[in-house]
């Protein structure tokens, strides 16, 4: 269907849904908590529509490939957009922040715009992809890595509240979501890695190669191994709360940094082009 | 004793208290960490797989000399192999299994710790068992059989083209490559590329991204499948929409043979020809295609006998007199010089020696492809050349011959012997050839095999009736046309299709029509489309046999993803001859024994289970007692 010179899709439904979803966030947070109640449950409703959109469109390229949409880059930017969703979802059931929709519902159009430009042919699986572990692999470092973008948006909200708002109580709340979800997430990464290794060695008879997708997502892996035993070793030190919570974000948002370094733009090393994965 | 230990890794020496804290951890994580960076940032030898000198080249051209020489001894270009690195991982696992000992205590709290942390003796173990495994590079023609492997092999990088000489020439030395012998021999019977059924039709987008002067400088290709596409697409940042209303066949035309009732026309037969797994029809005109280089190694021709003398004559011919001297390979050893023909896959004493020679495969045309991959361009004789295994005992030796080019090959060193072997090209015939003999007016029909231009075999054929040759190709007549002339068919194509677009111009709301064939493209502005159809790779397969002692103790097909596990060894499917593409007639397995795996794997679950419980069981029990009123416990 065409609407004036916007071509109706699933695809193009979800990405205006979720940057209204932004705006109403967004003016949800201006308007303050009592007031701008309504908007944040608004965002919420936009949000579910926006998703809705979006689990028709994995949906459809399922069941047109007859396998699960994992393998090409436009799919796995699409698939990891949408745990990102999915994570929010479960993570604002708990801890009902409100404002965690803006920065979802942004990342969300960011993808999704980087993905209009890629190629979307649904093709069918290469040889090499044929592997139950790839599944598991998959569907780990997915909801890992959504766990670990809400922890880095956490992170940023951190940094704003710990400037504009002074309130002990909450940025320590803050920090402590942080927490939880790195905490959450961590397991989850190292499942990633792990199966990961198991279809390398099952494929290529080697489980670990220092392949530079490799290396990186051990160097994720490592951010985020550093910032759970700080925060444990910091609080034996004389280091005040303020400075410690200032530094084990930063890492966070580091952590974040590398993932999205060894998930999109491993393209850009130099040793990149003897990779042995995919998508570059 | 168990308490004397623990005491240990709790005494207050500075050693253990360094080695047991939880700052080590960090430095070293964080030192790994950055070590892994560098490590990617630059190209690390063995990933570039180039030869030294262009090693040298470009590592020069990127950090300057000096830099070079630093980061050499540093061995950054080794890095993940460097002692350093070694050391430091080491010492991560030094501090892992002291700080798990030194908290240690019986608790069910401690369960998650003590596991995540120890599961790393477990992969320690495995890699140091790990380090003396074997791993290869096994490449089997079809038909043939080997059991030496390629050894990966990582050069040092050198400091100056000097060294970079000094290291090729060891490479040379040891022919290129170290080989490694399996305890058991694999037997490649068939090798294939298989695609899907099912066509994949794409429509593709190619839209300027960039362009300078008129160039187009950077562009972004979207393509979608035409099966799936049953809405409107406008391309980003163009204003079009594009609609595919259908898809159709293409027609193409193609020469049959038919019965033309003309009696001064030729007779004509459609042969089939059935050799190593493959099977290719083809037409014989005694007055166009007469004869046929089916196979390298096989000729087939198609007489007319016009009368009876012509047909006694042709029967009674028992040898080729055309045939010249044979493709030869020419054994000096010593004072003494032996000739020996080029059988290929035969394995050929040399009298007088304990050596044996075998000619793998013939390159009429031999050219050398991407990396190192040798192939052959055409099936005209430019440059022949033949790949050669001498065997002595245990020791083997593969050598490449160019009948053009004598002495670009170094003598062979085999223990005390120096051999030369040099390819003597014969007469282009080829060492099989069939001849079909047709006796027109009779109506008879013979079928004669020569091999090496000796007569072999002789027998009436009919047609439907199969024939096969002593190396197994079989030769069937399928049909025979008695006054044949060409005549040409349309018939749908299967590799094209065709595709009715709709495009709409958005600023003027104009829309047309075309029609656009896959392979051909269509420019709309700064918009290239084009519709293609192709056929994806579906799985890579190799059917091989274990050999032991010349005996088949197995049989496997080996595909992505389905490795043949024998004897200790995993074959993995890994490569193939890329530049024959479907038609490759070789398979290259990837070998591995690693015992270490197992320990590797204990490792792994061990981690997840102790992970799941620090972070999912331990909190939950947390939360537990601490709504029944108990006391929150530290975290970790």
């Amino acid at each position: 269907m065409r609407v004036g010179p916007f071509v109706l899709t699933a695809f193009n439904l979800a990405v205006a849904f979720y940057f209204v979803t932004t705006l109403a966030s967004l003016a949800g947070l201006l308007l303050g908590k009592q007031r701008g109640r309504w908007v944040v449950w608004a965002s919420y409703g936009l949000m579910a529509i926006g998703f809705a959109a979006h689990t028709w469109l994995i949906g459809s390229r399922w069941i047109a490939g007859g396998h699960p949409p994992f393998s090409g880059l436009f799919d796995a930017v699409v698939f990891f957009s949408w745990s990102i969703v999915v994570v929010f979802i479960a993570a604002e059931g708990i801890f009902r922040t409100g404002w965690l929709a803006m920065f979802v519902g942004a990342t969300e159009v960011v993808l999704f715009l980087y993905a209009s430009d890629l190629d979307r042919a649904i093709q069918p699986l290469m040889p090499v992809l044929k592997s139950m572990w790839l599944n598991i692999h998959v569907v780990a470092y997915m909801i890992a890595y959504g766990t670990m973008a809400l922890a880095c948006f956490a992170a940023i909200a951190y940094y704003y509240l710990s400037l504009a708002d002074k309130s002990p109580e909450r940025v320590k709340r803050l920090d402590r979501i942080t927490y939880r979800l790195v905490a959450f997430g961590f397991p989850l990464l190292t499942v990633g890695i792990l199966t990961g290794a198991v279809w390398a060695n099952r494929t290529w008879g080697r489980y670990w190669g220092w392949d530079p997708k490799e290396t990186w997502s051990l160097i994720s892996w490592i951010v985020f191994a550093v910032y759970l035993h700080l925060r444990f070793l910091l609080r034996q030190t004389s280091v005040t709360p303020e400075r410690r919570r200032f530094l084990l974000n930063w890492m966070v948002m580091l952590g974040f940094g590398a993932i999205i370094f060894t998930f999109l733009l491993l393209k850009f090393l130099p040793s990149a082009k003897d990779s042995l994965h995919t998508y570059m | 004793l168990g308490s004397a230990i623990l005491s240990f890794f709790r005494s207050d020496h500075f050693l253990v208290r360094w080695l047991t804290s939880v700052k080590l951890t960090v430095i070293l994580l964080v030192l790994i960490g950055l070590a892994c960076i560098v490590g990617t940032l630059i190209p690390q030898a063995n990933m570039v797989g180039a030869s030294p000198d262009v090693l040298f080249r470009m590592y020069t051209d990127w950090y300057g000399l000096i830099f070079h020489r630093i980061f050499n001894a540093l061995s950054l270009y080794h890095l993940f192999s460097s002692w350093w690195f070694s050391v430091l991982l080491i010492l991560l696992t030094i501090n892992m299994v002291f700080c798990s000992l030194n908290r240690w205590r019986w608790r069910w709290r401690q369960l998650g710790f003590q596991l995540t942390h120890l599961s790393i003796i477990f992969l320690l173990v495995g890699v140091v068992i790990g380090l003396n495994r074997s791993e290869g590079m096994l490449q089997v023609f079809e038909g043939d059989s080997s059991n030496t492997m390629i050894l990966g092999w990582n050069p040092r990088v050198p400091n100056s083209p000097a060294e970079a000489r000094e290291i090729a020439e060891e490479m040379v030395s040891q022919n290129g490559m170290t080989t490694a012998t399996l305890p058991f021999t694999i037997h490649l019977d068939d090798f294939r590329v298989a695609r899907h059924k099912q066509p994949l039709d794409r429509i593709r987008f190619q839209a300027a991204r960039r362009t300078e002067g008129g160039q187009v400088v950077e562009s972004r290709i979207v393509s979608f499948n035409i099966e799936h596409q049953k809405y409107f697409w406008r391309p980003a940042g163009e204003p079009w929409t594009i609609e595919v209303l259908a898809t159709s066949p293409v027609m193409r035309a193609t020469m049959e043979v038919v019965e033309s009732g003309d009696p001064s026309s030729a007779p004509a037969i459609e042969v089939s020809v059935l050799a190593r797994g493959t099977e290719s029809r083809r037409w014989l005109m005694t007055e166009r295609q007469k004869r046929l280089p089916l196979l390298p190694d096989l000729t087939l021709e198609y007489q007319a006998a016009g009368d009876d003398a012509a047909w006694k004559r042709l029967l009674a011919q028992d040898d080729l007199a055309t045939t010249g001297a044979p493709d030869q390979v020419a054994v000096a050893l010593g004072d003494g010089t032996v000739n020996l023909p080029v059988r290929i896959g035969e394995e050929q004493a040399v009298p007088g020696t304990d050596l044996t020679v075998t000619v793998l495969r013939l390159l009429p045309d031999f050219r050398v492809g991407e990396g190192r991959r040798f192939f052959s361009a055409s099936q005209e004789r430019n440059n022949p050349a033949i790949e050669v295994r001498v065997k002595s005992g245990a020791r083997v030796e593969t050598q490449w011959l160019f009948a053009r080019m004598p002495d670009f090959n170094p003598p062979l060193q085999i223990g005390d012997q120096t051999i030369s072997l040099r390819f003597l090209e014969g007469d282009p015939q080829t060492p099989h050839y069939v001849r079909i003999v047709d006796g027109s007016t009779s109506g008879k029909r013979q079928l004669q095999y020569y091999m090496d231009g000796r007569l072999l075999k002789s027998q009436p054929v009919e047609t439907g009736e199969a024939m096969a040759l002593p190396d197994g190709t079989e030769i069937r007549i399928d049909r025979w046309i008695e006054h044949a002339s060409m005549a040409r068919r349309q018939e749908p194509d299967p590799t094209a299709v065709a595709a009715r677009l709709r495009i709409r111009d958005l600023r003027t709301g104009e829309e047309d029509e075309t029609v656009l064939r896959s392979g051909a493209s269509e420019q709309r502005g700064q918009l290239f489309f084009m519709v293609t159809r192709e056929f994806p790779i579906e799985q890579f397969i190799s059917d091989v046999e274990v050999l032991e002692d010349g005996r088949e103790v197995l049989k496997k097909r080996i595909q992505m993803n389905d490795p043949l596990r024998y004897g200790g060894y995993t074959l993995y499917q890994s490569s193939y001859d890329s530049e024959a593409g479907d038609a490759s007639r070789y398979t290259v397995l990837s070998v591995k024994r690693d015992p270490g795996v197992l320990f590797i794997y204990i490792g792994f679950s061990i981690l997840t289970v102790g992970l799941v419980i620090v972070f999912y069981v331990n909190p939950f029990l947390r939360k537990r007692k601490r709504t029944n009123g108990e006391v929150e416990e530290e975290e970790l």
